[in-house]
């Protein structure tokens, strides 16, 4: 018995080496939004070393990342001086019409029916070790239990993705621009309702948006923000700009390259959406 | 022994380094993989099977719980790059670096190619398939020009150990 174990024991090992990961897809059957205990303790594992190592990380680029922005700086500033006179330009445009607007909404008597969420602020520690995806992995600021998979996460700028895994304080969140994300938008514009997806595009964080009538007119430049009819992501979040229209001259659909509106790169600090306040909300945690 | 548990804790660091790396200094997509690198070390260095096949173990999970999709593909392919390039060690011995970094290179290039047909599979709609040429190259590269660093740094750090173990035995007797 124990000659035999010794003459087969590389091959032992080879079927040890195989099925135990084979034993952890089945066991899952390939979905990572139901978490196992083993995976449960891995990751609690590895996300408790990137976090501590973020500190030491975090330190280290915070020094070049300031060396980079000073770099930039001069062009920065032509750049932002050109936009600020732009805006100002149409702020006073604005000022009348939003005049006009509070008129006309006291002449109806309409009530402003703006959404106010219930928000969970959290901080990037991580990026995923796949190439193939455009995965992040977060920590959330205070421990709560009513994050679940599939919230949505947004940033100061706009829509940064969904909840893919929750284990705890950590968090794998799926970006809008995973290759894997279908995302219901529209154009701010003219209203031309398509499918947001992510082009795994390694250089960029640029997004493709497909299914575009083609009788639907979408200019470039322009504001793409959530539908709010499919998924769970809330209505008007902007999610980028239109970067370049590739129209077709026939067939049913066209479609679009976009610009995100928020810099992935440079993400830090973002919120997950835990869901709508019921009656009056609290100073702390509302957009 | 020794050369086993210095690669594993070399690959476990260097993967969560990585992984802080990219997100702090805004690269958009992983690039290094560490996994096959401590992979190609283990089989060139004739490290001891029955322990390199748990330090991989341990190394694939590790990672696989650092990724996304279907949990436990990233550790199965970790695994069978293993298997492959201890086969091909039983039958070529060499210790040439060019060569070594040859056979990261392609075999991290083998292991992409085979995760993203994996994922374009599980995942037909989306657009894994467009993103595996310049994954493929991308990596490779850079796999191959992070091989030479770590073999020299698992290698001075058996080189300490045997160095200490034996002046250690030295005193002894």
């Amino acid at each position: 018995m124990k000659e035999n174990l010794k003459r087969y024991r590389n091959l032992l090992l080879v079927i040890v080496g195989v099925s135990l990961p084979l034993l952890l897809l089945s066991v899952q059957g390939g979905q990572r939004a139901t978490v196992s205990v083993p995976e449960r303790t891995n990751m609690f594992l590895a996300a408790t070393a990137q976090n501590h190592f973020d500190y030491l990380v975090g330190n280290s680029a915070g020094f070049w990342n300031a060396y980079i922005d000073l770099v930039h700086t001069k062009a920065d500033n032509e750049a932002l001086r050109l936009e600020n006179a732009r805006l100002r330009e149409e702020n006073t445009g604005l000022q009348g019409i939003l005049q006009e607007n509070a008129r006309l909404n006291k002449l109806v008597g309409f009530r402003n029916a703006r959404a106010i969420f219930e928000l969970a602020p959290a901080r990037v520690i991580a990026a995923d070790v796949s190439p193939y995806f455009r995965v992040l992995r977060i920590r959330v600021e205070a421990e709560r239990n009513d994050i679940k998979p599939e919230m949505p996460v947004v940033s100061a700028e706009g829509l940064v993705g969904r909840v893919e895994r929750v284990n705890g304080r950590f968090c794998d969140i799926m970006l809008a621009v995973d290759p894997r994300s279908k995302i219901d938008i529209l154009t701010q514009v003219n209203r031309s309702r398509g499918i947001l997806s992510g082009l795994g595009d390694d250089r960029s964080y640029d997004a493709k948006i497909s299914y575009l009538l083609r009788r639907d007119e979408v200019e470039e430049g322009e504001l793409v923000v959530t539908s709010g009819r499919a998924g769970s992501f809330p209505k008007e979040l902007p999610v980028g700009r239109v970067r370049k229209v590739n129209s077709k001259e026939f067939g049913l659909y066209q479609s679009a390259t976009v610009e995100p509106i928020v810099d992935f790169s440079r993400l830090e600090e973002l919120y997950i959406i835990i869901g709508e306040i019921k009656g009056e909300p609290h100073a702390d945690s509302r957009i | 022994m020794p050369i086993v548990v210095f690669n594993g804790v070399a690959a476990l660091l260097l993967i969560v380094l990585q992984s802080n790396f990219v997100s702090a200094f805004h690269i958009t997509a992983f690039c290094i993989n560490f996994s096959v690198i401590s992979a190609c070390a283990l089989s060139a260095m004739n490290a001891p099977f029955a322990g390199s096949v748990f330090s991989m173990l341990l190394i694939g999970a590790f990672a696989d719980s650092m990724s996304s999709g279907p949990p436990g593909l990233y550790h199965l392919l970790c695994m069978l790059a293993y298997f492959a390039l201890a086969a091909l060690a039983l039958r070529v011995r060499s210790q040439r670096a060019i060569f070594i970094v040859v056979v990261a290179a392609l075999t991290c290039a083998a292991f992409d190619l085979l995760y993203g047909m994996i994922l374009a599979i599980i995942y037909p709609e989306s657009t894994i398939l467009q993103a595996i040429p310049s994954v493929l190259w991308r990596n490779a590269i850079a796999t191959a020009i992070f091989t030479p660093p770590y073999f020299w740094l698992i290698s001075k750090a058996n080189a300490i150990w045997l160095i200490r173990s034996q002046s250690g035995l030295r005193r002894k007797f």
